[in-house]
């Protein structure tokens, strides 16, 4: 197994004690006769709360609760469980895939319930799975999409338990050993629950867990924000354009290649999302990089090719839908230094840290190819559209052929209407394009034809189950048919014959640096990596704030600003010329910047305080 | 501990009467303490009844400060979240996680 280390927990404070509980004169509760004989803090991963314009999510309990360590391994344990005669209240430690919500209730209305520990994954090697398990909702984030007021939408994930989107007002903690300190907690929990079993659950001593999951966020997101216990959820999107002189008003084209970085899941600091999330950013990255390789100039290239790779899109479309607001309407009020913006060239209010998307003119954006989840590949790769409109059915019919064309004649990209089934988009970036202007094509590729895939969003989306080989191939397949479209594409009608194509080994190494080892040699070339040893890097989003992107928009900044740079060396961004930045020892020649990315509902007011200021759209914040 | 029985009259009296009329001024314990401080004198003969009359005024005003207080305290806690914005501007301390 791979040894992983996690991200600082530093958002909320997570004890644990041990205290092992005596049997006094009269044995009530453990409480009233616990004895503390040893104390011990334990790492560990929290369900957290979050809120939104309506309302809390998530996990909170407002005093730390104690309880006897029981384990629970079938449905009939629980039943079994709620029907015995025990004194004094329980910590449940159950499997993850008995995390049901009915469960969860049924254990909570025994009144036996102080919290829940979830095992994930054991300490010898992976740890049987269930074949499917998804703790997001059966159609993630469809209240805030294309499709949001349309009755019977069509529900794309299937094995969607919901969990995600309960509120649960007792503590949820999960269990995942990969480094020292997990397996310690994992090792400490797991002897407890023995010697409890020993004692029958009756027999004092046992071994009792405290939990404690207080965060100060309370009701909805407006009130938490107004009292200053909370950020919105977001982070920094990227974009980039190898159109250095790109202009609102230079009539060109825009195609747009796009992709979603974060993923959620319930226990977030576990967040991989390796189909959901990586597959997709390591595919556009990929492509940009086999473009920027071609012979012919891009820049000299008839159409504009625009990157984006936003973040917060687990939540309500944070990242797309702010960007695509601010490339139609956005309007500077304040220029210059203002109060609450830490930026001083960029806009003080609305505070930007810089105006360059404003060179982005909307209505000339032609077409989107979209990456979702395109990691696990079994029976080639599915194109999602809105409408079977002429321009969409041409894009589907140019992968087809080039799919064809690189795989010896057998086509293994298909419209996902291929079977009559035509379902529309499944929730993707491309929905807040398509906001705006219906008509634009908009393509989304994905390994999936009418259902996600068994572990969408789930903490088992981590590809232990299949080989980096399969995901690698994946990647690069459908990388490869995306490139070579998108380059036709930008050539318009005279293109030139000069074939491109992806680089394999580079999907693989970027694989490995965004899942398994942050700190790779190839990441630590490209920026500064202050920490020594940053392995495993969570793919949450986390919260937004001003000037700080998090590691996943570090490292695509860094990665898209590298690529294309002109051969002139250089040692500060004053030795290259255009305004262009020197980055790894080379002038750039990109145009690659950071965007804002937190709910639409939400915005930030001249005091720099952000507020909810529309409750239909996504407004989710989280204690700071 | 009531006053020493050797101060003079007029000086316990006046006491009494600041304290009710200090008060006045918001301060509902002090006619408490009051009563408490002064009650023990109540029987005297030369000033037993001026002072009745102010302890009973404290008294009076120290339950209708009670019921008052109850009462807002009452409405406060159960309509805190409703009132929203107004509630937490008139907190001094806004509690977590609730």
């Amino acid at each position: 197994m791979r040894r992983f280390c996690l991200r600082e927990l530093n958002i909320i404070l997570v004890i644990f004690l041990f205290l092992e509980a005596f049997q006094g004169p009269i044995i009530n509760s453990v409480k009233a006769q616990g004895i503390i004989k040893f104390y011990e803090d334990l790492t560990s991963f929290p369900c957290v709360r979050l809120l939104n314009s309506t309302g809390v999510i998530g996990c909170q309990s407002l005093k730390p609760v104690t309880g006897i360590l029981y384990p629970i391994n079938t449905s009939d344990d629980i039943k079994q469980f709620i029907g015995q005669d025990l004194n004094g209240k329980f910590t449940i430690v159950m499997p993850y895939d008995l995390m049901k919500i009915q469960n969860l209730r049924d254990l909570e209305s025994s009144h036996k319930l102080s919290g829940v520990i979830a095992i994930i994954n054991g300490t010898s090697g992976i740890a049987p799975r269930p074949t499917a398990f998804s703790p997001d909702e059966t159609c993630p984030n469809c209240q805030y999409g294309l499709y949001r007021d349309e009755t019977n939408q069509y529900q794309w994930n299937p094995n969607g338990l919901g969990l995600i989107q309960e509120r649960f007002d007792f503590p949820i903690f999960a269990l995942y050993p990969f480094d020292d300190r997990t397996t310690n907690t994992y090792n400490r929990v797991m002897k407890g629950v023995k010697k409890n079993m020993e004692h029958s659950f009756k027999n004092y001593p046992l071994q009792a867990v405290e939990l404690s999951s207080l965060m100060w966020s309370a009701i909805d997101a407006s009130t938490c924000l107004r009292r200053d216990f909370c950020q919105p959820l977001g982070g920094q999107s990227v974009y980039s354009t190898p159109s250095v002189n790109i202009s609102n008003d230079d009539n060109k084209p825009i195609i747009v290649v796009a992709a979603a970085m974060d993923s959620r899941t319930l226990f977030h600091y576990l967040t991989l999302g390796v189909d959901n999330g990586v597959s997709g950013t390591i595919a556009l990255l990929a492509v940009a990089d086999a473009i920027s390789r071609s012979q012919v100039e891009i820049s000299k290239l008839p159409k504009h090719i625009l990157y984006t790779l936003f973040y917060g899109e687990a939540w309500g479309f944070a990242g797309s839908s702010r960007f695509v607001s601010d490339i139609t309407q956005f309007n500077c009020q304040v220029k210059g230094p203002a109060k609450g913006c830490p930026f001083k060239n960029g806009c003080g209010f609305p505070c930007k840290q810089n105006l360059d998307f404003t060179r982005i003119n909307f209505t000339n954006i032609e077409s989107i190819f979209e990456f979702n989840q395109v990691g696990m590949s079994t029976t080639g790769f599915y194109v999602h559209v809105d409408s079977n409109s002429t321009s969409n059915v041409e894009l589907i019919n140019k992968m087809n052929n080039i799919s064809a064309t690189i795989n010896n004649g057998s086509a293994f990209v298909h419209a996902a209407s291929a079977n009559g089934n035509n379902l529309k988009l499944p929730p993707s970036s491309s929905m807040a394009f398509l906001e705006k202007n219906r008509s634009l094509s908009a393509v989304v590729l994905g390994d999936f034809q009418s259902n996600f895939k068994n572990y969408y969003n789930s903490e088992y989306d981590d590809g232990f189950n299949v080989s980096d080989d399969s995901i690698v191939d994946s990647i690069c397949s459908i990388a490869n048919v995306t490139a070579q479209t998108v380059w036709l594409q930008a050539q318009g009608p005279n293109y030139s014959n000069i074939p491109i194509s992806v680089n394999c080994t580079l999907i693989r190494t970027l694989l490995n640096c965004l899942v398994y080892n942050y700190s790779c040699s190839f990441d630590r070339s490209l920026f500064k990596i202050n920490k020594n040893n940053v392995e495993r890097i969570g793919h949450y989003s986390s919260i937004f704030q001003y000037g700080m992107p998090g590691w996943l928009p570090t490292f695509a900044f860094n990665y898209l600003l590298s690529l294309n740079s002109s051969r002139a060396l250089c040692k500060a961004s004053t030795d290259c010329q255009n305004g262009e930045r020197c980055s790894g020892g080379k002038c750039t020649n990109t145009i690659t910047r950071y965007h804002d990315a937190y709910g639409a509902g939400l915005q930030y007011n001249q005091d720099g305080n952000a507020i909810v200021t529309d409750p239909t759209k996504a407004a989710w914040v989280e204690s700071k | 501990m009531p006053p020493s029985p050797k101060t003079p009259p007029q000086e316990i009296l006046s006491i009494c009467k600041k304290y009710f009329i200090i008060g006045c001024f918001f301060l509902p314990w002090l006619w408490v303490v009051n009563v408490v401080y002064m009650w023990p004198l109540i029987k005297r003969e030369d000033i037993g009844t001026q002072i009745k009359k102010y302890l009973y005024l404290s008294i009076f005003g120290a339950i209708l400060w009670l019921i008052i207080l109850t009462t807002w305290l009452s409405i406060f806690v159960t309509n805190r979240i409703e009132w929203g914005q107004f509630a937490d501007s008139i907190s001094v301390a806004i509690p977590k996680g609730v």
